[in-house]
């Protein structure tokens, strides 16, 4: 009985690791075992709890309130993840709790009939820089991290991007922000060098791998992929050079999100009212 | 769903992107070293708001430096310590790429305590860890440039003037 029971575990997690969330949880497990070592434990530990405590709870907590069916709170653990490894590890516990709580708690809001419209995570962040003062320094993303790491991040994000489809956007997205640091280093270098280099290529790559490509917030369609990356670029760019500080990468995420249920709003709208009543 | 982008094609573009990143790269890499040299002279054309109380919610402490009790001064900068009165004053320093708060603590008109109280810049913390010591040391705001972590080391500057000018008033 309790070996069918075990074994019947292994089956489910086997295949859960097999899903792309799965296999996310896999990639972030390696990622914070690696920049966790390296920022150190102590600091990193209760940082990560917090987060993931703040999101998983407030998702049994909204799904009890809203009668959903339970589900394992599989998204609520990744959107916590990434609300760990953006905030500094050195935030207050609870302002990553409550940071964490706000990213769960936006999915359950800001949703249309498809979903939700904004990545919970990048939502979040973006709130708590005026509501808790919060820094950002994507640890979690290696910034302060050997060369070698970002390889790591790369490869990582590239199994994922691939098994949800999203290389134009993320492609799209990566060219068009390097492009246009590039253009815009011609005349005034010292204006974007930084942008090239530690942290701030480190942050822009794990927007595009783990968070622009959020499946519910992100386009299917190879073209409204590459439209997306190249606004959610665009946005970023126009947002760093005007001082927008350390939310232009959110910002850029953000915008593409909403540009995109925009269309999507778009294009449902004129279905409806040509079907019959 | 769309049928996956060929290997081919995804390996092509990846090539495309980093020659795009490796040209900005390559471009930026002496504007990069310059920016380093002109920041170690801290500028003053950049505002220093003195803030009147620490940040809310942001870690009380996150790097902090104080000097030894038979520290002497090792620098024989502008700024004059002896009309410093004690206490701790807090000070922000803003940059373009966001704010740092500081706290510095005075005792016998001399620096003894420099803490990094919030950081609002892109860049890790840890990046300035080395600034408090720095001030500590030379009892002056004039820090080194941390190369890759310019705008944070200009506004902790920034901030530790703005905590040395209530200090001395």
């Amino acid at each position: 009985m309790i070996m069918n029971a075990q074994k019947s575990l292994a089956e489910r997690a086997r295949r859960f690791i097999r899903t792309p969330k799965g296999t996310l949880l896999v990639v972030f497990a390696v990622l914070l075992g690696v920049a966790g070592t390296a920022t150190g434990w102590p600091i990193v530990l209760p940082h990560v709890l917090a987060a993931i405590v703040g999101a998983c709870l407030t998702e049994v907590a909204l799904v009890g309130v809203f009668g959903r069916r339970w589900a394992w709170p599989s998204s609520a653990l990744l959107s916590g993840l990434i609300v760990a490894f953006v905030l500094g590890p050195a935030t207050a516990h609870w302002v990553t709790l409550c940071v964490a709580m706000l990213a769960t708690a936006s999915k359950h809001v800001l949703k249309t009939s498809r979903g939700h419209v904004f990545n919970p995570a990048a939502l979040a962040l973006l709130v708590s820089i005026p509501l808790f003062a919060t820094g950002q320094s994507w640890w979690g993303a290696g910034g302060d991290l050997a060369w070698p790491f970002l390889g790591l991040m790369i490869a990582g994000g590239a199994l994922i991007v691939d098994r949800i489809n999203k290389f134009p956007l993320v492609l799209g997205f990566a060219a068009t922000y390097f492009g246009l640091f590039t253009l815009v280093s011609l005349p005034d270098p010292t204006a974007v060098a930084e942008m090239f280099r530690a942290p701030f290529v480190q942050a822009a790559l794990f927007l595009a791998l783990f968070m622009l490509t959020d499946p519910p917030t992100s386009p299917g369609r190879y073209l409204d992929q590459v439209w997306v990356g190249v606004l959610a670029a665009v946005t970023a760019c126009v947002g760093q050079l005007l001082g927008a500080g350390q939310a232009y990468l959110l910002l850029g995420v953000l915008v593409g999100n909403a540009a995109l249920a925009v269309r999507r709003m778009w294009q449902v709208a004129p279905a409806r009212r040509a079907s019959p009543a | 769903m769309a049928k996956k982008m060929p290997r081919r094609l995804v390996a092509l573009s990846s090539s495309a992107v980093a020659a795009i990143y490796l040209a900005g790269f390559v471009y930026t890499r002496g504007a990069d070293a310059g920016l380093a040299s002109v920041a170690t002279s801290v500028p003053t054309a950049v505002s220093a708001s003195p803030s009147a109380t620490a940040s809310n919610g942001q870690p009380s402490v996150v790097v902090s430096a104080s000097a030894p009790a038979t520290s002497t001064p090792t620098s024989t900068s502008t700024t004059t310590t002896s009309a410093y009165r004690d206490g701790t004053y807090t000070g922000a320093g803003t940059s373009r790429r966001g704010n740092v708060d500081v706290s510095v603590t005075i005792q016998s008109g001399r620096i003894a305590n420099v803490t990094i109280s919030s950081v609002t810049t892109q860049y890790p913390v840890s990046r300035i860890a080395s600034l408090p010591s720095q001030v500590v040391s030379r009892q002056s705001s004039q820090v080194d440039n941390i190369s890759g972590a310019t705008y944070s080391a200009q506004a902790f500057s920034l901030a530790v003037q703005a905590a040395l000018s209530k200090a001395g008033a």
